[in-house]
């Protein structure tokens, strides 16, 4: 996505031609370079020393740097906020640096440079917004040589926050700037995920590079100073006589400067170019000026685009010796030439005199032609249809002039806007252009505060952390470039499978392989805009099976239940929310949009889900996510599904005010959040959860309440009870109840208990539930019950009254029987929570341990007290934090009565069930296949099964829908 | 007394490209290259099937100033109250696209293609306001002057009385109904009332607000 130049004087192949005489440069000629450790390393890599002292590089080193160079990086500003995103095609202006002379305002003569002079330039440039970094503009008199680029950087820092582009004599300079910047950025280590200046590095033309240069390059690479390697190859003089020629020899020189600093470091941060101006053979200067310059810049410029790296420019610069119409000329000539050609970093605006003087009125002058360049490159859409109409307007005469037209206040507002100093008067009232500039540079610096001489400290408040020491040097490696192919092939899924698949078939770790390409993603995707967040989620998505397919753990990870609220239907943020934390390792249960309370919580009982993920962009519907955390909560689920929240009319109180557990405003965020947020979740459900292996159907058709097994019992009818008892072993029972209440009096049921349980025990290996409120028929059970067979009898049941208590605990204690105690006595959660205590108290000291207990917090029909289930989940959640140790269970059948037919309360028992086990529920009597229906819509109906039990949905309403096809079952 | 209805096909409307753009890039900056070419793709395979409804309505503006009163509905709008003081008549309109681009995008989000999905959504939304502008030039064309139009959840104006309009004008016409939400289906949907007057209330001498920014 290189941004396209506006003017362009070269085609490819010229392009690479030009290049490659660069290359030939390098290969034949060579660079002077004696300095003995960047002989080293440049020999190791591939380099030849040719002479004494002169290494040639080989094209294929130069190209393979070239190919593996970061195309970009981020210049901060001092305080590690915003940045200038280094890049080519981005066009940022600052000054120069180490003028001799300025103008002074005063006197309006040239005098030399003071070091106030650089503080009061550099406090006017922070606040003119065309300058989007600092140079120095000035080489101070009166500061001692030793301290002089010291002080400059002190004095620049202390005037102003923007970006920077250093100077200095010596490797000495270069060390001291450092030292400040670490002191200004809080650490070494914050300097270098954030440097906020570019050391400007300069080699001598032609072709060599001083020892004490090559210090300074290695050290830059060192420490991550971004730096650029330009040398004055001025047409004629230092470089060959034509403008090409230089540019040839000015990129052989640079290219040996990023060479070098990445050998030493391979992340380096480099901008590339040199400075070629024009010879004018007859005064004897290098001309600033003139034509030459701007052209050698573009060159430069096209070269940084077919190299895909930031180039360094100058402009706004001039040989006037005062602010005149040639040096208007000249300044604008060679900003709208930069501009247009898309340099990154232009310098020297604001010089005068071939580059020994400046005046502080040539900011302000150059910053109105900086606007008009940047306004010039702006580019419009054309739309097809646009115009006509608003033409039609006028002539037909439906509008009076173009400025009544709607069309004209929505368009008018993009003009240009000249600054106030700029004459547009009649002549009469014409102004002195240099008398206005003058009153807005003193206006200027009028609130402008500049300061000399003090310390600089910190101006980062994130905590400073400790350097790790210089990086080691690191051999060339073939690094894959998987970055830039799936960069710059946004909608070209094939060339990065190509990419991926050449890497798989090399045997490339696809798990390795895997998170390299995530990280690509996310590196490409941080704060781009989100179209191109979309369009390269896509690209991860289509590419990235091809990887998965080889990988041993393909799609699983923890599980997120994802969807857009109930009644909204946007599902952009969402998705992207998904994309990225599947990325992460988390697996994405999707629920699309205008997803429903009941379903949300279905899918996170089915999917085990202990994190849910709810976008709304309406302020009308994010109420749902309210209800829905209140659902959970009332279901007593709640602390085991964390839910991040997000959207556009989603804020953090609103989060904290609905109970939510986290928020983001960005998508990419989300991701982490939920790493920080899920665990105690996980740790809860882990806890409470009881999985399938776990949970006890207690089969509850041998009841004598049922006609067919009345008869059975009287008769001693084994055939029937048997095929009732297989029926329910087939379809899954764990136990079986026996229960004989309604065969009339007390012998006659003891009897049947017994016969019961003698015939099921002969013919089956399966432990029995003896079920009766009086212990008398209990104990007759008991007596003939064989535990060593299939293990423990549950005696189902005891409750508080004195000698049910007493007998059933005696009965459980003698036959080593597990004991059901009804809670059901108590009218809220609190006494059912106090009785249940009493009675573990009581079994305890009778000598039953906690895991013999069952206990049933009752369940009532749902239809008289639709809370009934709601307490019912709540006590056992409840009890189970308090007595991790203890089975519960529950009689299911009655929940449905009166709100229809058994047929039709299936999925209200199957859904009740489902988040019963997921609060600690390990058992439930009942009929064994609820577990196993199949509805005809199943997310329908257990879904708003969910809504009733959660209180959502009214009894009325429900049973209602309960009669619908939908609901019927296998 | 129920008010005449007409109903009007479009063959076609011209859509603002700009503004299109803008709604995909969510930001003034242009679409590259690969990204117009995806979304001309995406404009070439999307089957429009534009339709409106409208009818004209007297009103009164309500005791409170809170609202419209049209036939026995209430819009409960201070907003709208306020807005067509100088109103002499109303106009109410539905217009829709169909709901092939809006499958088009969930077919896109079913696929984990977030970029389709809202490139279609937004070229979905561009028709229908270039529906919705070309309904309102058929209605000026019979009314002269239109103000502007304004739609239930703009504003103070309640999404719920998307109803009541439904009430007055029989969406399901033009095959729009409402969700239980309020919703219109298809999605890309525009329902909206417009206000006429007799002079043209723009334009600065026709307004006496003698201190506005615009003057």
């Amino acid at each position: 996505m290189i941004k396209k130049p506006l003017l362009s004087y070269l085609s490819e192949v010229e392009l690479d031609i030009l290049l490659n005489e660069s290359f030939k440069t390098l290969e034949t000629t060579g660079t002077y370079i004696p300095n003995k450790r960047a002989k080293d390393i440049l020999k190791s890599a591939g380099a030849i020393e040719k002479d004494n002292d002169i290494l040639t590089l080989p094209s294929e080193l130069v190209k393979e740097v070239l190919g593996n160079v970061s195309p970009r990086f981020k210049l901060y500003d001092q305080k590690g906020q915003g940045f200038l995103n280094m890049e080519i095609g981005n066009t940022f202006y600052g000054p120069g640096s180490d003028l001799q002379y300025v103008i002074d305002m005063e006197t309006e003569k040239p005098r030399l440079t003071k070091l106030h002079d650089i503080a009061k330039h550099i406090s006017m440039i922070d606040k003119i917004p065309e300058f989007d970094f600092l140079m120095s503009t000035g080489l101070p008199h009166d500061v001692t040589s030793d301290k002089l680029y010291e002080e400059v950087f002190r004095t620049m820092i202390l005037n102003s926050d923007k970006p920077m582009v250093t100077t200095g004599a010596n490797l000495d300079d270069i060390k001291k700037t450092y030292e400040i910047a670490k002191i200004t950025a809080g650490s070494a280590q914050s300097f270098r995920d954030r440097p906020f200046y570019v050391a400007y590095l300069e080699p001598v033309s032609p072709l060599k590079t001083e020892s004490d240069i090559a210090e300074k390059v290695m050290f830059c690479a060192e420490k991550g100073v971004p730096y650029l390697f330009a040398a004055g190859a001025n047409i004629a003089v230092q470089a060959p006589g034509s403008p090409e020629g230089a540019v040839i020899q000015g990129t052989a020189e640079s290219l040996s400067g990023l060479v070098l600093g990445y050998l030493v470091n391979n992340d380096v941060k480099f901008v590339f170019g040199s400075n070629s101006a024009g010879f004018d053979g007859v005064k004897g200067i290098v001309s600033y000026g003139g034509p030459e310059w701007s052209k050698t810049m573009a060159l430069y410029a096209e070269l940084g685009r077919r190299l895909n790296l930031p180039v360094w420019g100058a402009a706004g610069c001039s040989d006037a010796n005062k602010l005149d119409a040639q040096a208007g000329l000249e300044a604008a000539q060679s900003v709208l030439m930069a501009e247009l050609c898309g340099s990154t970093l232009v310098h020297n605006v604001g010089y005068l005199s071939h580059g020994d003087m400046t005046d502080p009125r040539a900011y302000i002058f150059n910053s109105e032609i900086i606007k008009r360049a940047k306004w010039s490159r702006e580019r419009g859409i054309i739309v097809p249809g646009e115009i006509p109409p608003v033409i039609d307007d006028v002539v037909s005469g439906r509008i009076k002039t173009y400025l009544d037209s709607d069309h004209t206040l929505q368009k008018f507002g993009t003009r240009y806007h000249p600054s106030k100093w700029i004459d547009r008067n009649l002549h009469i009232e014409s102004k002195d252009l240099l008398e206005s500039l003058k009153q807005e540079t003193n206006g200027l610096l009028e609130k402008c505060n500049p300061v000399t001489g003090i310390e600089v400290t910190s101006k980062r408040t994130d905590g400073p952390e400790e350097y790790n020491g210089p990086i080691e040097i690191k051999e060339i490696e073939k690094k894959d470039s998987l970055e830039s192919i799936f960069k710059d092939n946004p909608t070209g899924a094939d060339k990065v499978k190509d990419y991926l698949q050449a890497q798989l078939d090399a045997e490339k770790n696809p798990d390795e392989l895997y998170l390299d390409l995530a990280k690509v993603l996310e590196k490409t995707i941080d704060g781009a805009n989100l179209v191109f967040q979309l369009a390269y989620g896509r690209l991860f998505n289509d590419t990235a099976d091809i990887v998965l397919e080889k990988m041993e753990y393909s799609k699983e990870g923890t599980p997120l239940v994802l969807a857009t609220v109930e009644g909204d239907i946007h599902y952009v943020g969402k998705n992207l929310v998904g994309q990225l934390a599947a990325v992460s390792g988390y697996n994405i249960v999707d629920n699309g949009m205008d997803a429903k309370t009941g379903e949300l919580i279905l899918s996170a009982l089915d999917n085990g889900a202990n994190l849910m993920g709810l976008s709304a962009l309406l302020t009308t519907t994010r109420d749902n996510m309210h209800k829905t955390i209140d659902a959970m909560r009332s279901l007593s689920i709640k602390d085991q599904v964390g839910v991040i929240i997000g959207g556009a009319v989603i804020d953090k109180d609103y989060a904290k005010e609905i109970g939510a557990d986290a928020y983001r405003r960005n998508a990419g965020e989300a991701a982490s959040a939920l790493d920080g947020i899920k665990q105690d979740f996980i740790d809860t459900y882990k806890r409470k959860n009881i999985i399938d292996d776990n949970f006890s159907v207690i089969g509850e058709n041998i009841n004598s309440i049922s006609t067919k097994v009345k008869e059975a019992m009287k008769n001693k009818d084994e055939e029937t009870i048997l095929e009732i008892a297989r029926k329910q072993i087939d379809n899954g029972a764990i136990y079986l109840d026996v229960a004989v209440s309604h065969l009339g009096d007390i012998t006659l049921q003891e009897d049947a208990m017994k016969w019961a349980v003698m015939t099921l025990q002969e013919n089956f290996d399966v432990p029995l539930c003896i079920d009766s409120d009086d212990y008398r028929v209990i104990e007759a059970g008991v007596s003939v019950y064989d535990s060593t067979k299939v293990g423990s009898a549950i005696i189902n049941s005891a409750t508080l009254d004195k000698d049910r208590l007493e007998n059933m605990t005696r009965i459980a204690k003698e036959s080593g029987s597990y004991i059901v105690f009804q809670a059901a006595d108590g009218a809220t959660i609190d006494e059912k929570l106090k009785i249940t205590d009493q009675f573990i108290d009581y079994a305890a000291s009778n000598g039953i341990a906690k895991d013999k207990i069952f206990v049933d917090p009752g369940l009532e029909t749902m239809a008289h007290n639709q809370d009934s289930a709601k307490t019912a989940l709540q006590t056992i959640s409840a009890l189970k934090d308090k007595h991790p140790e203890l089975h519960y269970t529950v009689g299911l059948t009655n929940m449905g009565y009166g709100l229809g037919k058994m047929k039709h309360t299936r999925a209200l028992q199957q859904s009740f069930l489902k988040i019963a086990k997921r609060v600690g529920m390990d058992s439930a009597i009942t009929s064994p296949n609820v577990l196993n229906y199949e509805f005809n819509d199943r997310t329908k109906a257990l879904s708003e099964s969910i809504e009733f039990i959660a209180g959502i949905r009214d009894n009325v309403d429900y049973a209602q829908r309960i009669l619908d096809t939908e609901y019927e079952s296998n | 007394m129920k008010a005449i209805e007409s109903i009007k096909q479009f063959s076609s409307v011209e859509i603002n490209k700009k503004r299109l753009y803008r709604r995909v890039m969510q930001s003034k900056s242009s679409p590259p290259d690969w990204l117009v070419s995806e979304i001309e793709s995406c404009m070439g395979s999307s089957s429009l099937e534009l339709k409106g409804i409208y009818s004209f309505f007297n009103f009164y503006i309500s005791k409170n100033n809170d609202g419209l009163l049209i036939q026995n509905e209430k819009f409960e709008s201070r907003f709208l109250a306020i807005k067509f003081t100088f109103a002499k008549e109303v106009g109410l309109f539905i217009i829709t696209i169909g709901d092939d681009i809006t499958n088009k995008a969930r077919e896109a989000t079913k696929h984990n293609d977030g970029l389709q999905s809202l490139i279609y959504d937004s070229i979905g939304s561009e028709y229908a306001e270039s529906t919705a502008d070309a309904m309102q030039k058929v209605i000026e064309k019979e009314k002269g002057y239109c103000m502007s139009r304004y739609s239930p959840g703009y504003n103070d104006w309640p999404i719920t009385d998307q109803e009541k309009l439904f009430r007055l004008i029989d969406g399901s016409k033009i095959e729009v109904n409402l969700t239980k939400s309020s919703f219109m289906q298809p999605e890309k949907s525009i329902s909206a009332v417009i206000g006429f007057s007799d002079t043209k209330m723009y334009g600065c001498k026709n307004c006496n607000q003698v201190d506005c920014v615009y003057r």
